[in-house]
């Protein structure tokens, strides 16, 4: 019962992010010329820890090796996105990223 | 907007010559004045703009810390070639760059000179949600995050601080913000740095303001604990924040700035109460000497 409420959370978590971030992706212009907009950006790191130790919780409960692999990988691509992107690349990293919290709660939701 | 400048002496012969670094999205302007007093004291200033701080406002998110080291080695390297004396001095990250020039060239720094060094990024004007840099800076927000330039701008003193406010307001001396990627590099320089710090033996004058806004005293106290120099020496002002070149007691950091570096110029530079060394008995050159 718990693992059921932990991947709900997980999800809730993660839609929540795609939508913020695939905001803050698209109307770049708005936030970087509106400082109150700021902690909304703060609140998209706050969602990535959470994503991050939600996901790192639900690699250790499934019991098959392949997934909890699979789940580390998603609980861990904000950062490996965010050791790999370059401002060249920040539209495509931006979508591999939002690309990555969607797949991962379709994940979640079938295993 | 990036304003570099060099006072060189035509006229005479000067003392020696200080290379200053300006701060995380500043430019040399904010060390003019400072550069201005040092000149007058005899010395040649050099102040050129940090990599990432230029005209082009998107430079600062392609820059890395090696790019500012290497800018940092290679002014120090250039004014050794011309200068028996060369100090190096800055603030914020400069600061850093000049205490990573003294790891570098160790014998051959003949002081630096470090104020509002920023090794750690927790000073009192953060925001409440500065619990989550690691994780902006980590992942890919640190490209879509500029910390808002905001009061008090770093300057205690409140006229000053207006005037900043509006040379701000027209981008003439710097950024408005702070972008997350400028703040990721720093971070990763001043790692590097305090890696380090147990290699640096030159000596080190460390200014840091009780009340800097944007790094506590921490940094400086991290500095001057586990640097190997036994000529070091830590000063903290009271009533200034972190832009202490502008604050309350510049003319006290200036004066003890110069105090240092006269202190530590070779013997044949030396001079007394304005005397070139030729006029200094033996006696008052051997104390020099010890």
């Amino acid at each position: 019962m718990p693992v059921i409420i932990l991947k709900y959370f997980f999800c809730f978590i993660a839609i929540f992010l795609a939508l913020l971030l695939t905001l803050r992706v698209l109307f770049d212009n708005i936030f970087k010329n509106n400082n109150k907009l700021s902690p909304v950006v703060a609140l998209i790191g706050g969602l990535f820890l959470l994503y991050t130790l939600i996901g790192l919780i639900l690699s250790l409960v499934y019991p098959n090796i392949l997934n909890k692999f699979i789940m580390f990988l998603f609980s861990l691509s904000p950062f490996i996105i965010g050791k790999l992107v370059s401002y060249k690349r920040l539209r495509l990293y931006s979508i591999i990223q939002v690309l990555c919290v969607i797949f991962s709660i379709g994940f979640v939701l079938i295993f | 907007m990036s304003l570099n400048f060099e006072l060189i002496h035509d006229d005479m012969e000067p003392k020696g010559a200080i290379l200053l670094f300006h701060g995380l999205t500043g430019s040399p302007f904010e060390l003019k004045k400072y550069g201005q007093f040092l000149y007058k004291n005899g010395y040649d200033i050099y102040a050129d703009c940090i990599p990432g701080h230029g005209d082009n406002f998107e430079d600062i998110y392609t820059v890395t810390y090696q790019d500012w080291l290497n800018f940092a080695y290679s002014g120090f390297e250039k004014l050794k070639s011309k200068y028996e004396n060369v100090f190096v001095s800055g603030l914020c990250l400069g600061a850093v760059l000049a205490i990573a020039v003294g790891l570098k060239y160790k014998e051959q720094v003949s002081g630096v000179i470090s104020l509002s060094t920023t090794l750690f990024l927790d000073g009192w004007r953060l925001p409440w949600y500065k619990c989550l840099i690691p994780i902006g800076i980590s992942t890919i927000l640190r490209f879509y995050y500029n910390y808002p330039e905001c009061e008090p701008h770093g300057i205690k003193n409140e006229k000053t601080r207006s005037v900043v406010k509006k040379l701000l307001a027209k981008g003439d001396v710097g950024m408005n913000d702070f972008p997350m990627t400028g703040f990721y590099e720093l971070l990763k320089l001043s790692s590097y740095v305090r890696k380090n710090l147990y290699e640096f033996n030159v000596p080190i004058l460390l200014i840091h303001s009780q009340e800097d806004d944007l790094t506590s005293t921490k940094s400086a106290k991290t500095v001057y604990s586990k640097i190997s120099s036994t000529d070091k020496e830590m000063i903290i002002l009271n009533d200034s924040y972190h832009m202490v070149l502008y604050d309350n007691e510049k003319e006290f950091v200036f004066n003890k700035a110069i105090e240092f570096i006269n202190s530590h110029i070779s013997i044949e530079y030396a001079t007394i109460a304005g005397k070139p060394s030729d006029d200094i008995d033996k006696g008052t050159l051997n104390s020099i000497l010890k």
